[in-house]
């Protein structure tokens, strides 16, 4: 219990720093670079000393809870840490620091307010994971969506404006159907503690909770971006600056299914929903999602665009594979939730690179583009073998994963979506490769400067996420102990084996 | 620990893989001669390649199986590309649909419960992995992409690809079928017959050697596919028999296309005059292919015909069979060494590329294999007493079909056949990814549900409040008419109140 304090240090440390973010540049600007780094560091330190103490191997056992202001739950609100949270809190805390070294170069005008609306954002992105109240849990949410907006709308041009009053409306449109979810639990159990209420929710009448979850899951399917509502998704994540894109794309897709475990395994009745319709109508929708998703980044032209009609594709097949709900299922869905991150946020970084020296984001402008940094183009090949999902890179691991949970389960449907999937990706692909390569005697470029960019530290996040790439692949078993615990908290009474391959 | 319970340290399976890093090394040997620029890249390729081949090998589980096997796809793609990009992305993305293919069939062999690679003992599944192995080793029907790919490749490429490759497959069915599967029976033949056709009509040499891989690797399937023990005895013998004799056959192509500048059989001129160990290497590698004694391929080619002695119309056609391979081995030999050696001198600059100490070690290797074949059976862990002496009629059933092979093609004049041309992949690349395109384009149109929600929901709010101020504000007369109603419905709200 001694780290508990670690937990609203979590939140407040980011909201701290973007607080003083603008009071430091009254000091001096240069201040404002060491100010990031430190809290940006200090924020990973925290969160790698959480995992040092709480993994299995460590000293002490998880869940551990922070009680605000001394006040117990009935009255005040708590903190609380369980493997799940410990996952995303650990995935939040190391991807924010990679974005951030990455926009320290990336960035070039209004970085004061870049770097206040970033902190803001871990700070909320932290919450989410952390809250044990449902309230606290839909501000955290809505403060997200808030402090992103400006983020997705950076750029200021005319496209990068409308992708942001989309994602805006969208985004408050999705928390509107939380907050009614939000008032119906609270007009009848009288509570909002997610303890609480999982303790009593299944103690309501039937149609009342169907009710309650149908609210929650048009929440959160406008939140994830699934099939009807795909297409602010694809606007916002490609019309933002690349470090946002692999924000929200890499991260934010997989905190707001972070919310959907809690909510839906945890806290609400998960029997109901499995023993209703609505466990397999979400299931097949999701499916049909995951198999659109990479169906319209087939015919799309334009690189940014793709990445983000591929993550639609990916987080249908996470949804998907999570509703199946077996051990195999939870543990492969998480899998690739962790994967997908590392991998998504590569692509988007790496494409940020190469996508300087190009006129436009079309994927016919980057003739050539790739022969500006051999490196990165390596890195682009092997990350996109990994979406594709070839060993032993990670994306195969979470492929076979899904593969058995569905095919175990009998949903052949689901297996063919996968192999779809990963067929339908190698040409999409494979085509931004063939015209990054392809030479070209005239230069392609546009950009001020015949020679790239010092970039040192771009090259080093996009380097750091290549070796996590092929480490979480090779090595990925490593993962086992914390995956397992989550799967546990999930499904209580089943002990999943940990095994790499095999029995 | 780990090795004793993922990986079978069984002889079979030792001997493959120690025999598959050793062609591989033999192929590699190549690689200075065809690609002297790009020895580092081919190194660390054909090291990767040598791993992917002992873990497949090897393994016991179907996670390292499937890993090993990708990882092979992975590396000879990328060896396919150095010499022809498009190609090996073509290679590429059509192991890789077999890849998925296979796994499938995996997962499910697993959730049915088999978590080992072993026996298998449900037909329906043994069939499905038929299929599923069938696109990434060739089998009939899934066929297409081999002999465009293997013509095309480079040379030391083509040999592992033939040699090895698409072996793997064959080797897996082989451990999973233990009995006699008919489907696969009946594909073996058809492939058998098929590939040898093609060969024999075949003008271009490294197409012509596509083929009779497909030929070849029918004939092993219908060992497999016959089950009984001395006929998978058989179809292993000759799957190692063939894997030698043709990278070797491939390596030699390479050198011939050197010497000749052409790959048409019909104009190779002075082939023994310009490299004699290469002319040596490829007779005796057809003759092997041919499976005439004393050459390594003899020994797996009795061995089923042996087996299929019960069975009359069986033998007819493996004996149709072993005369399709004799007639088009020979029919090569005839255009390809033998007919034009009109000035028979040694040309000493040709000489000087040539790979003599690799294609020595084959060429002995394949005599010597050919010669003892009981003790190359034994190192597979088969016994086989006394099925390999020498007997007149033995003597007789290997000079009848080169007798009656030579004659009837002095009589057909060779079958000189018009040049084709060379297979390719592009048309059904293009096609497919058209027809992929236009699906993904029409269904972005339709599905576009952000119009919905805007002509849906938008346009149906706007026309409720044109409705709403029509039928409100549009004249004055109903304006005024409101006060009325409003102060009536007033008075009757505190009248009922």
């Amino acid at each position: 219990m001694r780290l508990s304090f670690l937990l609203p240090l979590l939140i407040v440390l980011p909201l701290l720093t973007a607080f003083l973010i603008p009071l430091i540049d009254i000091l001096a600007i240069a201040l404002r670079k060491i100010l990031v780094i430190i809290s940006i560091s200090l924020e990973l330190v925290f969160s790698l000393s959480l995992l040092f103490y709480f993994s299995p191997l460590g000293k002490e056992k998880l869940p551990i809870s922070y009680y605000l202001g001394g006040w117990e739950p009935p009255l005040g609100i708590s903190l609380s840490l369980n493997h799940l949270g410990l996952i995303f809190s650990m995935l939040v805390s190391v991807s924010l620091f990679l974005i951030t070294l990455y926009s320290l170069e990336y960035i070039e005008h209004h970085e004061g307010k870049y770097y206040v609306l970033l902190f803001v954002v871990l700070g909320a992105m932290q919450g989410v994971v952390l809250t044990n109240d449902l309230f606290n849990l839909y501000v955290f949410i809505e403060l997200l969506t808030v402090a992103s907006t400006p983020l997705v709308a950076f750029d200021r041009t005319s496209s990068a404006i409308e992708a942001g009053i989309k994602y805006i409306v969208y985004g408050l449109l999705g928390g509107l159907f939380f907050f009614i979810g939000i008032v119906l639990i609270y007009l009848s159990l009288g509570t909002l503690s997610l303890a609480e209420i999982a303790l009593s929710f299944s103690s309501l009448p039937i149609p009342f909770q169907e009710t309650v979850l149908i609210f929650f899951i048009i929440s959160l399917t406008i939140k994830l971006g699934i099939f009807p509502f795909h297409f602010w998704l694809a606007k916002a994540h490609s019309s933002a600056p690349a470090p946002i894109s692999a924000l929200l794309s890499g991260v934010m897709l997989k905190l707001y299914l972070c919310v959907f475990l809690r909510l839906f395994w945890v806290v609400l009745d998960f029997p109901l929903m499995e023993a209703s319709w609505l466990k397999s109508f979400v299931l097949y929708l999701a499916l049909g999602s995951s198999l659109l998703g990479h169906l319209f980044a087939f015919q799309e032209e334009d690189l940014k665009r793709l990445l983000a009609f591929s993550s639609v594709g990916h987080i249908g097949i996470i949804v998907a594979v999570l509703l199946v709900n077996t051990p195999e299922a939870l543990y492969g869905g998480m899998l690739h939730i962790i994967n997908h991150l590392i991998m998504k946020s590569a692509l988007f970084l790496d494409s940020g690179y190469f996508l300087q020296f190009t006129k436009s984001h079309l994927i016919k402008d980057l003739k050539g583009v790739f022969h500006y940094n051999r490196y990165l183009f390596a890195s682009f090949v092997i990350v996109v073998l990994a979406m594709i999902g070839i060993p032993p890179l990670n994306g195969f691991f979470s492929k076979w994963y899904m593969l058995l949970a569905f095919v175990e389960e009998g949903i052949h449907l689901g297996g063919i979506v996968v192999i779809l999937g990963s067929l339908l990706a190698i040409p999409y692909y494979f085509r931004v490769i063939s015209y990054g390569i392809s030479p070209c005697e005239e230069k392609p470029v546009v950009s001020l400067s015949q020679d790239p960019p010092p970039a040192s530290l771009m090259i080093f996040t996009i380097l750091a996420l290549v070796v996590l790439t092929v480490v979480t692949g090779i090595f990925y078993f490593c993962l086992n102990p914390i995956l397992d615990g989550a799967v546990q908290e999930l499904l209580p009474l089943q002990i999943y084996p940990p095994f790499p391959g095999g029995s | 620990m780990i090795v004793g319970n993922y990986f079978s340290l069984e002889p079979p399976f030792i001997f493959l893989t120690l025999w598959g890093i050793f062609l591989t090394c033999l192929s590699f040997l190549a690689v200075p001669v065809f690609a002297p620029l790009k020895k580092k890249t081919f190194a660390l390729l054909y090291l990767g390649f040598a791993g992917g081949i002992s873990l497949v090998f090897l393994s016991e589980s179907w996670l390292f199986l499937v890993i090993g096997w990708e990882i092979i796809t992975l590396t000879t793609a990328f060896m396919v590309s150095q010499s022809h990009r498009k190609l090996g992305q073509q290679y590429f993305f059509l192991q890789f649909v077999g890849e998925c293919l296979f796994l499938y069939t995996v997962i499910l062999a697993q959730t049915t419960g088999y978590q080992k690679v072993g026996v298998i003992s449900e037909v329906w599944l043994q069939n499905l992995f038929i299929v599923g192995v069938g696109l990434k080793s060739a089998i009939f029907g899934l066929h297409f992409w081999l002999p465009p790919v293997h013509s095309q490749a480079s040379p030391p490429v083509s040999a592992i690809l033939s040699g090895l490759t698409v072996k793997i497959g064959f080797v897996l069915l082989w451990r999973i079928i233990p009995q006699e599967n008919a489907f696969l029976l009946g594909l073996g033949l058809i492939m058998a017959i098929y590939g040898g056709i093609q060969a024999l009509l075949a003008t271009d040499y490294k197409v012509l050697l596509a083929y009779s891989t497909i030929s070849q690797l029918g004939y092993i399937a219908l060992g497999i596919g016959i089950g009984s023990p001395l006929a998978r005895a058989g179809s292993i013998l000759h799957l190692v028999a063939h894997s030698l004799a043709k990278s070797t056959l491939f390596i030699g192509s390479g050198l011939w296309e050197k010497a000749h500048h052409t790959r048409n059989i019909y104009q190779f001129q002075n082939s023994w005059g310009k490299n004699p160990l290469n002319a040596l290497a490829t007779t005796i590698g057809f003759l092997s292919l041919a499976g005439i004694a004393p050459f390594a391929g003899y020994a797996g080619k009795h061995l089923i015909k042996l087996e299929a002695e019960g069975n009359l119309w069986l033998l007819i056609l493996i004996q149709l069979i072993s005369f399709l391979s004799v007639l088009y081995s020979l029919r090569f030999l005839w255009w390809g060494l033998f007919k034009n050696r009109s000035n028979f001198t040694l040309q000493k600059e040709v000489q000087k590329s040539n790979l003599s100490f690799q294609l020595l070690i084959a060429t002995f290797i394949l005599l010597i294999l050919g010669i003892w074949p009981s003790t190359f059976s034994a190192l597979l862990g088969i016994e086989t007493d006394g099925l390999f002496l020498w007997s007149f009629q033995k003597i007789l059933s290997n000079l009848i079909p080169l007798v009656t092979g030579g004659l009837l093609l002095f009589w057909l004049g060779g079958l000189s056949v018009r040049p084709k041309k060379a297979p390719s992949l592009d048309f059904l690349f293009q096609g497919t990814y058209t027809c992929c395109y236009r699906i993904s384009r029409r269904c972005f149109q339709l599905l576009d549900s952000e119009k919905w929600i805007k002509e849906g929901l938008g346009g149906g709010i706007l026309l409720l409040s044109q409705k709403i101020y029509r039928i409100v504000f549009t004249s004055f007369s109903n304006q005024l008419l409101l006060i009325p109603i409003l102060l009536f419905l007033l008075l009757l709200l505190a009248r009922i109140k």
